[in-house]
């Protein structure tokens, strides 16, 4: 969906429009469940992070403002963090503990020539980066996984686990940002 | 230690925005989130810096049961039933509400307090409430045009653990809406949304929720409930 039309969708939102709600719901739903899937591995409680999401963006659209970036990714950072809540709280911890080795998650798509200007520069910038800063920004980043839990699957010390990921992520804003 | 100075909040709001950063110290950053737009902005600039990682991400289609349950959830379908199926919390609230017309009676002495639904916010009108523990006043709320106004007393527990949440009980029975977070001390101000507008108010009520606020819409335990009062 263009982001133009996604911005006068959520300022319809913000109005109370339901029709609105409804097609930003069908336009971003599938991106949002697919990142809700991702870090949650599981399709049920990626249902649940959706629906607290799209709650949650009903009651705050008014909250929404250009310096939160586009309407997309306003959307992804609320889903995230709900995922990410989630996978935090205990009950869902203890579930997880079992399942961080499984192939619960639906496989990356290959960066193949995006034609965003915006993924076109993550590709590159991605490409500077060491394997090990890039394997833990994804263990982090698509799999949710806290330092401790990147400790203990990849067999690295928690301190070196850190400041890989710190270093990397650095790397990447300056890469972005020039 | 500096929060604020600006690399390392370069730094934490990176480890917020990627997930990593956890238990008391997310919640302690949340707080700070609320409290400075400059720890705000960083969060928003890294997200930014990060959403196109998204587009590795294949899009999957959520079953259509989970639009049904979010137009539930926000009111749009059925109304009673949410009421009726809902967690305790919520019911506890709208009894809460109920019982409010009673308890508003024994407050005439204090507040000049008007029976019928208010419309929040009308233009040119002031409204204001008032939320106490026993004879504690812990929060005074005003309504001016579309402004809210929040002013915590010293008698307000801080604690990272929870955070407070405002809550508009509307008069015909649907679910409460929430107008955000109430400051634990000091006085916020911000714009209402826009999706309040014209919804006849019963009660206003404050609830305990995990720090953020709720995020499935609905209150969690309600500590306070009060009414509106036209000035």
């Amino acid at each position: 969906m263009e982001p133009e039309l996604q911005l006068q969708l959520i300022r319809a939102v913000a109005r109370g429009e339901r029709n609105a709600f409804e097609q930003l719901y069908q336009a971003a739903g599938p991106k949002l469940y697919g990142v809700a899937i991702q870090l949650m591995r599981s399709p049920e409680r990626a249902e649940e992070a959706l629906q607290e999401a799209f709650v949650k963006i009903w009651h705050n659209a008014a909250e929404y403002h250009q310096g939160r970036g586009s309407v997309m990714t306003w959307m992804s950072s609320i889903v995230r963090y709900r995922c990410i809540d989630l996978l935090r709280s205990k009950s869902t911890k203890e579930d997880r503990q079992d399942s961080l080795d499984e192939e619960g998650a639906p496989e990356l798509i290959a960066p193949e020539q995006p034609e965003d200007p915006e993924n076109q520069a993550l590709e590159r910038c991605m490409q500077t980066l060491d394997t090990d800063d890039l394997q833990y920004i994804h263990l982090a980043y698509y799999r949710g996984m806290t330092h401790a839990e990147i400790q203990v699957h990849t067999g690295t010390p928690l301190g070196s686990v850190k400041s890989w990921i710190r270093r990397g992520l650095q790397r990447l804003k300056r890469c972005l940002e020039e | 230690m500096n929060y604020l100075n600006d690399e390392r909040l370069d730094a934490l709001a990176a480890d917020y925005v990627m997930g990593t950063m956890e238990g008391r110290a997310r919640r302690r950053f949340v707080r700070l989130m609320q409290t400075y737009q400059k720890v705000r902005e960083r969060v928003w600039h890294w997200e930014q810096l990060l959403a196109p990682m998204n587009a590795r991400i294949e899009d999957q289609m959520p079953p259509e049961r989970v639009w049904q349950e979010i137009s539930r959830r926000v009111g749009f379908i059925d109304t009673t039933q949410v009421a009726a199926n809902d967690a305790a919390p919520l019911k506890g609230l709208m009894a809460w509400a109920g019982g409010f017309a009673t308890a508003a009676v024994l407050l005439l002495g204090v507040f000049l307090l008007r029976p019928d639904p208010v419309m929040v916010p009308a233009a040119m009108t002031e409204q204001m409430a008032v939320f106490t523990q026993g004879e504690q006043p812990l929060w005074l709320m005003e309504v001016s045009g579309n402004e809210l106004t929040v002013q915590a007393t010293a008698a307000v527990q801080a604690s990272d653990e929870h955070d407070y949440e405002l809550w508009i009980v509307p008069e015909d029975g649907s679910a409460p809406v929430s107008l955000g977070l109430m400051p634990e001390n000091g006085r916020i101000t911000r714009a209402l949304a826009v999706n309040t507008h014209d919804i006849a108010i019963k009660a206003v009520a404050v609830s305990l929720e995990a720090p953020g606020g709720s995020v499935t819409g609905a209150p969690g335990e309600v500590l306070y409930v009060t009414g509106l009062t036209i000035l």
